[in-house]
C-alpha cells in the first residue's frame, strides 16, 4: 500500500512583503495547485491515503473561503483517497468541511489517539494544544505485527520553540513498535532514524512562501510492502525559493559584480524566486548598484531581489594626505561624531558615486 | 628633501640605468620616447610604492603599465637626503598582491632604517601618491596641446577631476533627496508612500468596519437563530399537540367503530321489529310496488288530467261556437288547397297582365304604329343612311376644298410668267464682252477690244430675239371640271337622301333637331309597341286556358270562411283555417279529458284499498302517504339487506383497528379531548412557518452581506502586509534621504575647505609666477581658478590664449600648486619639456624662472631641444 505524508500546506497564508498584491494572490493559488498536483500524483500512483500532518490552513473557516472551497473540492472529487487531516497550531480551531458529509475526510481529535486502519497498517494521530501531556507517550498500545504510523504536529526538541506549537519529545516514542512518525511544523524535509524500526520525518511544505523556506519542497511517499516502509521525497513545488550569497570582495566594477551574480543564478529556472545577498568586504571604489542589478535581472525570474549585505571598509588612512575633493570629503565624513560607522560608509559611498556620476 | 641618485634595475623600458642628482637644477636633454615619464614614475614609485589592483586596464594598473619590457627584477633603488640624513630606498614590485618588497637603508650605517615606512612619500610630504603625481610632475601631457580648458585643468590639479563633477554631483544629490522628500509640496516619494499607507489604512478601517458589521450581523443571526429555534420548539409542541389530536381522533375513531357495530346491530333489530318479525319477500315487495305504481299513475292522472273549470268553460264555449256544424278535415284541406291555387292564379295573372301604365302606353303606340308598314330593320336602315349622308357631306367638302385649291393654282399659273433663260444668258455674255472689250481696247489691243464689242452687240441682239412663252393651264382646267362634276353628283345624292329621310321621320316624329336622334326615338317607340302588344296577347291566351276565374276562386273560399271562420275576409284565409283547426283540436281534447276523470276516480279507490291492506302488516308511518310508506318499506328492505354486511364490516374494522400495532388502545383511556383543533394548530403552525421563513430570509440577507464583506476581510492581511512593506520602504527612503542630504552638505563643506586651503594660495602663487615670467598679457585668476585675460579693460576667457601662453599658465599654476601643497618639505619637481610651445622670446625668462625655482626646490628639467635646454 502507498501513503502520502504531507504537511504545512498553509493554503490561505498571508505572504511576505516581498510579493506584490497580485503575486500574493497568485502564490496562494499556486499552493493550492501544488496540493492538486499532489493529489493527481496520488491518483496516478494508486495512493490510498494522504496524511496531512497539520497546518493545512492559516486562517479561520470564514476567511479565504475560495481557497478552502478549492481544497474541499479537490478532496471531494477524489473519494477513493482517504485524507487524514490533523490540525496544527495554525489551523487548530478551523472547522473545515464539518457541515458537509465527506466520507473520505477523516479527522483526528485532541483528547485521545484516533486510529485509522488499512489492512495491517494502523495510522494514529492526535492533535495537541501548545504542549503534550507526558502521559501521552505511554497511552499507545500498538500491535507489533502491524505497520504503525504516528501523525503529529509540533517541533522536536532540537528546534527552538516557536508559534505555540507543542514540543515533541521523540525519544519517548522510541522502541514502541512505531514504524514511521509523520510530522508537521518544520517546513523543510528532514528524515532520521529514531530506533531500529522507526524513522521520523518532516515532509516540509509543498511550496515555499518566504526566503526562510528555500530549496526543494514537496511530500513524502511511503511505499509499504511486507511490513517495510520505503520512503521517497517527491518535489512538487511550482517555484523554488533560492537565497544566494554572492561574495563580491575584491570586485570593483559594475560589470564584475554583475557577472559574479549572473554566474550564481545561471542554473535557476526563470519560474523561481531568488534573493541575491551581496556580501563580503567592499571599498569605497566598488560600484555596488543594487537597484540596477535588480532591474537588469528581475524580468528573467518570477521574483528577484538583491540585498546588499556587504561591509564597506574604507581605508581612511589612504585619504589622510589626499589633496582632492574626494579626500577632503572622506576626511570630513570621518570627523563627524553624530554618524555611525555604517552611516559614514554610506555617505562616503554616496558621495563618491555622485562625484563619479554613478548616482543617476 | 633632495634626491641623490636613482638606480633602475628594470622599470618599464628602462633597464640598468643610474642617475645622479644634484642640488638645484638637474638638466637632461633627451629625445622624445626616451623614458622621461618612466623615470618620474619610478621616482614616485620609490617614494610611494606601487598600488595593487586586479584591473587589467593598463591605464588603471601602473604596475602592469611599467612592467619591465625585458623582464627581470622589477624595481630599483633611490638615494635621497632628508634633514641631513641620507637614505636608500630599495623596492621591488610584483603583479601579485603583497609581494612587493621595501627596504630603507641608512646610508651612514648601511643598516636598515625604520625612520620611514613603506608609505615614505606620504610621511615625507604629507600628501598621497595621487596628489604627488598631480603636482610635482609637470609633463608634456599636461601641456595645452593636450588640454582643452586651462581653468578645468587648474582645478583638476587640486581636485583630481572631481570638481567638474562637483556641481553635477550636488545637483544629483539634491534632486534625489528632493525626489524622496520635497522641500515644498507633496510631490515626493515619501508623500506618495504615505498616501498609499493612508489609503491602505482607510481600507483597513473599512475592513474593520466590515468585520464589526460581520460580528454584528453574526450576533443578529445568532439572535434570529434563537428566535427560529424558539419557533421550532413551538412547532415541535404543535407537532406533539397534533399527535395527541391524531391519537385522540384515533380513539374517537375506535369508539366510532365500536359504535357503528352497535348502531348496525340496533338498526337490524329495529328493522325486524318494523316488519313485525316478518320481512317481506321480493314478491311481496314487487306487488307493493306494482300497486303503488298504479295508484301513483292514477293519482297523477287525476292530478294532471282532470279538466279545470276554465277548461270546462272553454269546452262549452267551443261547442256553442261550432253549434254542431263542425267541418271535417277533408273540408278544411280542400279549402286550403283552393286558397293555394287561388294564390298561384293571382301571381301568374299579375306577371302576365299589363300594368295600367303599360296599357295606356300601348294604346298611344297603337295609334302611331298599328297597321303601319314599319319594321325595326327599316328604321335601322334609315339610321345608316343618315350616317352615309354625313360621310357624303364630308366627301363633298373635300371635293370643294380640292376645287378651291385647283382654282387658285390656275389663277396663279395664269398670273406668273415663266423665266426666259436663253435671254438671260445672252445678256450676261454681252456684259462680259463689253467689259473685256473695254479693257483690251484701252490697255492691250485695240483690235481685240473692237471684236469684243462687236460680239457683245451680237449677243445682246440674240437675247431680245428669244421670247418668253405662256404657261400651259389645260390640265388644271380639266381637273377643275372633273371636280365640279363630282361635286354636283354628290350633292344630288345627298339632297335626295335627305328628303327621303325627312319624309320617313315626319310620319312618326315632329320637332326634332337631329335625324339620328329622331330615328333612334322612333326605333325605341316601335320596339316598345311590339313588346307590349305581345305581352297583351300572351295574357289573353293564358286567361282563356284557365279552369276558373279569379272571382270563382274567391267565391268558393269566401263561402267556407263565412260558414266556419265567421268572416268574409279571405285575405288571410290560411291563418283563419289554422285558428279553426286549433279550435277543433281543443274541443276534442277537452272532451276527452272530461270523460277520463270519472274513470280515474274509481280506479284510485280500488288501488288504495289493496295497498292499505298490505301496509297495515308493517309498522310504516301511517301519517305518511302511500308512496312514502312504500318508500319506507323499500328503505327498510335495503337497510336489512345491507345491515349484516355493515355489521360484519364494522366488526372487522374494529378488529383491524385493535390488531394494528400503531394503535395504542390501552392509552386511549387517558386521552382527553385536545383544547385546540387541528385547524387552530395548523394556523399557528403557518404563523410559525412564516416567522421562520421571514427570519431565514433575514439570515440569508445578513449572510450575503457577511459573505460580501469577507471578500474584503480576506484581503486585510494582505493589506496589512502591504502597509508594512510601504512603511519599510518609507523608512528606507527616509534613511536614504538623510544620507543624501548629509552627503550633499558634507560635499559642499569639503569643497569649501579645499578652496580655502588650496585655491586661494594657488591663486596668489599663480599671480606671483606670472609676474615673474613677465609677459604682455594681464592674466587674472579668480577663486574658482578660472583664468582670464584682461586686455584694454575687457576680460576674455582663457580659451582665447595662444598655446604659448597656455604653457605659461600651466607652468605657473603647477608651481603655485607646489607652493600651496608642500609647505614644509619641498619635493623635487620634475619638469618634462614644459615650454615646448612658448614663444622663443619668452623662453629665456621661463628658463630663468626655472633656475629661480631651483633655488628653493630640486628640479629635474627635461628638454628635447637645445633651444629649451638649461
Amino acid at each position: 500500500m502507498k501513503i502520502i505524508h504531507c504537511a504545512d500546506i498553509h493554503a490561505d497564508s498571508k505572504m511576505g512583503t516581498h510579493y506584490s498584491k497580485e503575486q500574493t494572490e497568485e502564490r496562494r493559488n499556486e499552493i493550492v495547485d501544488s496540493f492538486s498536483r499532489m493529489v493527481e500524483y496520488a491518483k496516478k500512483n494508486s495512493i490510498r491515503v494522504i496524511i496531512i500532518a497539520g497546518d493545512l490552513f492559516d486562517s479561520k473557516e470564514t476567511q479565504q473561503k475560495k481557497i478552502k472551497q478549492r481544497i474541499g473540492y479537490i478532496i471531494l472529487q477524489n473519494p477513493e483517497i482517504d485524507f487524514l487531516y490533523l490540525r496544527g497550531n495554525h489551523d487548530e480551531d478551523v472547522c473545515f468541511l464539518t457541515d458537509n458529509d465527506v466520507p473520505n475526510l477523516k479527522r483526528f481529535t485532541k483528547n485521545k489517539w484516533d486510529k485509522y486502519s488499512y489492512e495491517n497498517i494502523d495510522i494514529y494521530g492526535r492533535e495537541f494544544g501548545n504542549s503534550i501531556p507526558v502521559s501521552t507517550y505511554n497511552e499507545l498500545a500498538l500491535d507489533s505485527t502491524h505497520v504503525n504510523i504516528l501523525v503529529m504536529h509540533g517541533q522536536i526538541a532540537e528546534y527552538r520553540a516557536k508559534d505555540g506549537a507543542p514540543v515533541i519529545s521523540l525519544p519517548k516514542f522510541a522502541n514502541k513498535n512505531i514504524d514511521y512518525i509523520a510530522l508537521g511544523h518544520i517546513h523543510d524535509f528532514k528524515k532520521e532514524k529514531l530506533d531500529q524500526r522507526c524513522s521520523w520525518c518532516y515532509s516540509g511544505c509543498l511550496e515555499g512562501r518566504g526566503f526562510d523556506e528555500c530549496g526543494e519542497k514537496g511530500f513524502v511517499v511511503l511505499d509499504i510492502t511486507d511490513n517495510k516502509i520505503q520512503t521517497e521525497f517527491v518535489s512538487v513545488a511550482k517555484r523554488t525559493i533560492h537565497e544566494i550569497n554572492v561574495n563580491i570582495s575584491g570586485l570593483i566594477t559594475y560589470d564584475e559584480i554583475m557577472k559574479a551574480i549572473s554566474d550564481k543564478i545561471t542554473d535557476c529556472p526563470s519560474s523561481d524566486i531568488i534573493e541575491i545577498v551581496l556580501c563580503g568586504e567592499i571599498s569605497e571604489e566598488t560600484e555596488v548598484e543594487t537597484e540596477s542589478y535588480q532591474s537588469a535581472l528581475s524580468s528573467s525570474y518570477y521574483l528577484l531581489r538583491v540585498k546588499d549585505k556587504t561591509e564597506t571598509k574604507i581605508d581612511y588612512a589612504k585619504y589622510e594626505n589626499d589633496v582632492s575633493l574626494k579626500g577632503e570629503f572622506i576626511r570630513l565624513v570621518k570627523e563627524q561624531q553624530d554618524l555611525s560607522e555604517e552611516e559614514k560608509s554610506k555617505i562616503i559611498m554616496t558621495g563618491i558615486k555622485a562625484l563619479a556620476g554613478r548616482l543617476n | 628633501m633632495e634626491l641623490l641618485s636613482a638606480h633602475i634595475i628594470n622599470f618599464g623600458k628602462l633597464h640598468d640605468k643610474v642617475f645622479d642628482f644634484k642640488k638645484g637644477i638637474n638638466s637632461f636633454q633627451y629625445e622624445n620616447g626616451w623614458g622621461k615619464t618612466t623615470l618620474s614614475v619610478f621616482i614616485k614609485s620609490m617614494l610611494y610604492g606601487m598600488e595593487y589592483t586586479s584591473s587589467k586596464d593598463v591605464d588603471k594598473n601602473e604596475k602592469l603599465k611599467y612592467l619591465p619590457w625585458q623582464g627581470g627584477i622589477y624595481g630599483g633603488s633611490l638615494n635621497f637626503v632628508y634633514k641631513d640624513k641620507q637614505y636608500q630606498i630599495k623596492r621591488t614590485f610584483s603583479l601579485k598582491k603583497n609581494e612587493d618588497t621595501f627596504e630603507l637603508i641608512d646610508l651612514k650605517t648601511n643598516k636598515q632604517s625604520s625612520d620611514f615606512s613603506t608609505d615614505l612619500g606620504t610621511e615625507l610630504f604629507g600628501i598621497n601618491r595621487e596628489t604627488y603625481g598631480r603636482s610635482v610632475h609637470v609633463s608634456l601631457a599636461e601641456s595645452p596641446a593636450g588640454s582643452t580648458d586651462i581653468s578645468a585643468k587648474l582645478n583638476n590639479l587640486i581636485e583630481a577631476g572631481d570638481i567638474s563633477n562637483f556641481d553635477d554631483a550636488i545637483n544629483v544629490l539634491e534632486n534625489k533627496a528632493t525626489e524622496i522628500k520635497a522641500k515644498r509640496g507633496k510631490n515626493d516619494r515619501i508623500s506618495f508612500l504615505q498616501n498609499k499607507i493612508d489609503s491602505d489604512r482607510e481600507y483597513i478601517d473599512e475592513i474593520n468596519a466590515k468585520i464589526n458589521q460581520n460580528s454584528e450581523y453574526a450576533e443578529k443571526i445568532d439572535s434570529i437563530n434563537s428566535i427560529i429555534k424558539e419557533q421550532n420548539e413551538k412547532d415541535a409542541l404543535i407537532t406533539q399537540e397534533l399527535s395527541k389530536i391524531a391519537k385522540y381522533e384515533n380513539k374517537m375513531r375506535y369508539e366510532q367503530l365500536k359504535a357503528d357495530v352497535t348502531k348496525y346491530e340496533t338498526a337490524k333489530k329495529e328493522i325486524i321489529d318494523f316488519f313485525n318479525g316478518d320481512i317481506p319477500s321480493s314478491e311481496t315487495v314487487r306487488n307493493i310496488d306494482s300497486i303503488s305504481s298504479r295508484l301513483t299513475t292514477i293519482e297523477s292522472n287525476i292530478a294532471n288530467q282532470s279538466a279545470t273549470q276554465s277548461e270546462i268553460d272553454n269546452y262549452e264555449s267551443l261547442r256553442s261556437y261550432f253549434a254542431g256544424d263542425i267541418p271535417t278535415s277533408e273540408q278544411i284541406n280542400n279549402c286550403l288547397k283552393l286558397d293555394t291555387e287561388y294564390k298561384d292564379f293571382k301571381q301568374k295573372e299579375n306577371s302576365l297582365k299589363l300594368t295600367p301604365d303599360e296599357e295606356s302606353e300601348l294604346n298611344l303606340l297603337k295609334d302611331k304604329y298599328n297597321g303601319e308598314e314599319i319594321t325595326e330593320n327599316l328604321i335601322t336602315e334609315k339610321i345608316n343612311e343618315v350616317e352615309i349622308i354625313q360621310s357624303k357631306h364630308k366627301e363633298l367638302n373635300g371635293l370643294q376644298n380640292d376645287f378651291t385649291t385647283k382654282n387658285n393654282e390656275l389663277t396663279l399659273a395664269k398670273a406668273i410668267k415663266p423665266k426666259n433663260t436663253k435671254r438671260i444668258i445672252c445678256f450676261i455674255i454681252s456684259l462680259i464682252l463689253i467689259i473685256g472689250g473695254a479693257v483690251c481696247l484701252f490697255l492691250f489691243n485695240r483690235t481685240i477690244g473692237i471684236i469684243s464689242f462687236s460680239l457683245a452687240v451680237l449677243s445682246l441682239a440674240l437675247g431680245f430675239i428669244f421670247k418668253t412663252s405662256d404657261n400651259d393651264t389645260s390640265a388644271i382646267q380639266s381637273e377643275l371640271q372633273e371636280l365640279k362634276d363630282q361635286m354636283s353628283s354628290l350633292q344630288n345624292y345627298i339632297d335626295n337622301k335627305e328628303n327621303e329621310i325627312k319624309l320617313f321621320i315626319s310620319k312618326y316624329y315632329s320637332n326634332y333637331d337631329s335625324e339620328i336622334i329622331a330615328l333612334s326615338n322612333i326605333k325605341t317607340e316601335y320596339n316598345t309597341f311590339v313588346r307590349l302588344n305581345k305581352k297583351n296577347d300572351d295574357y289573353s291566351t293564358w286567361i282563356s286556358q284557365q279552369d276558373k276565374s279569379s272571382a270563382e276562386y274567391e267565391s268558393e273560399i269566401r263561402m267556407f270562411a263565412k260558414r266556419y271562420c265567421k268572416t268574409e275576409d279571405i285575405s288571410s284565409i290560411t291563418n283563419e283555417i289554422q285558428t279553426l283547426n286549433d279550435k277543433l283540436q281543443k274541443l276534442n281534447s277537452l272532451e276527452n279529458k272530461i270523460n277520463a276523470d270519472s274513470d280515474n276516480g274509481k280506479a284510485q279507490a280500488e288501488e288504495k284499498e289493496k295497498l292499505s291492506k298490505i301496509l297495515n302488516q308493517y309498522k310504516t308511518n301511517k301519517t305518511l302517504n302511500f308512496n312514502e310508506q312504500v318508500l319506507q318499506i323499500h328503505d327498510k328492505i335495503t337497510e336489512i339487506n345491507n345491515i349484516d354486511k355493515q355489521i360484519a364490516d364494522s366488526k372487522q374494522a374494529v378488529k383491524e383497528f385493535e390488531e394494528d400495532s400503531n394503535n395504542d388502545i390501552a392509552s386511549f383511556a387517558e386521552l382527553e379531548k385536545p383544547e385546540k383543533t387541528v385547524d387552530e394548530l395548523e394556523k399557528e403552525r403557518t404563523c410559525i412557518s412564516d416567522i421562520i421563513t421571514e427570519n431565514n430570509k433575514t439570515i440569508s440577507d445578513y449572510q450575503k452581506i457577511i459573505d460580501d464583506n469577507l471578500t474584503d476581510i480576506d484581503k486585510k492581511e494582505d493589506v496589512e502586509t502591504e502597509i508594512e512593506r510601504l512603511k519599510d520602504e518609507m523608512e528606507q527612503a527616509k534613511a536614504e534621504n538623510k544620507i543624501l542630504v548629509r552627503t550633499s552638505e558634507l560635499l559642499r563643506l569639503a569643497k569649501e575647505k579645499l578652496d580655502a586651503n588650496y585655491s586661494d594660495p594657488m591663486k596668489n602663487g599663480f599671480n606671483k609666477y606670472i609676474e615673474m615670467l613677465g609677459g604682455k598679457l594681464n592674466l587674472l585668476i579668480n577663486t574658482d581658478l578660472e583664468v582670464s585675460v584682461d586686455e584694454s579693460g575687457q576680460t576674455h576667457e582663457s580659451i582665447y590664449l595662444s598655446d604659448g601662453y597656455k604653457d605659461m599658465v600651466n607652468f605657473c599654476s603647477r608651481m603655485a600648486l607646489v607652493d600651496a601643497l608642500f609647505k614644509d618639505v619641498k619635493p623635487p619637481i620634475i619638469l618634462d619639456d614644459p615650454f615646448v610651445n612658448l614663444d622663443d622670446d619668452k623662453v629665456p625668462k621661463a628658463l630663468k624662472l626655472v633656475k629661480d625655482i631651483s633655488n628653493e626646490n630640486q628640479v629635474l628639467y627635461f628638454a628635447c631641444h637645445q633651444s629649451r635646454a638649461i
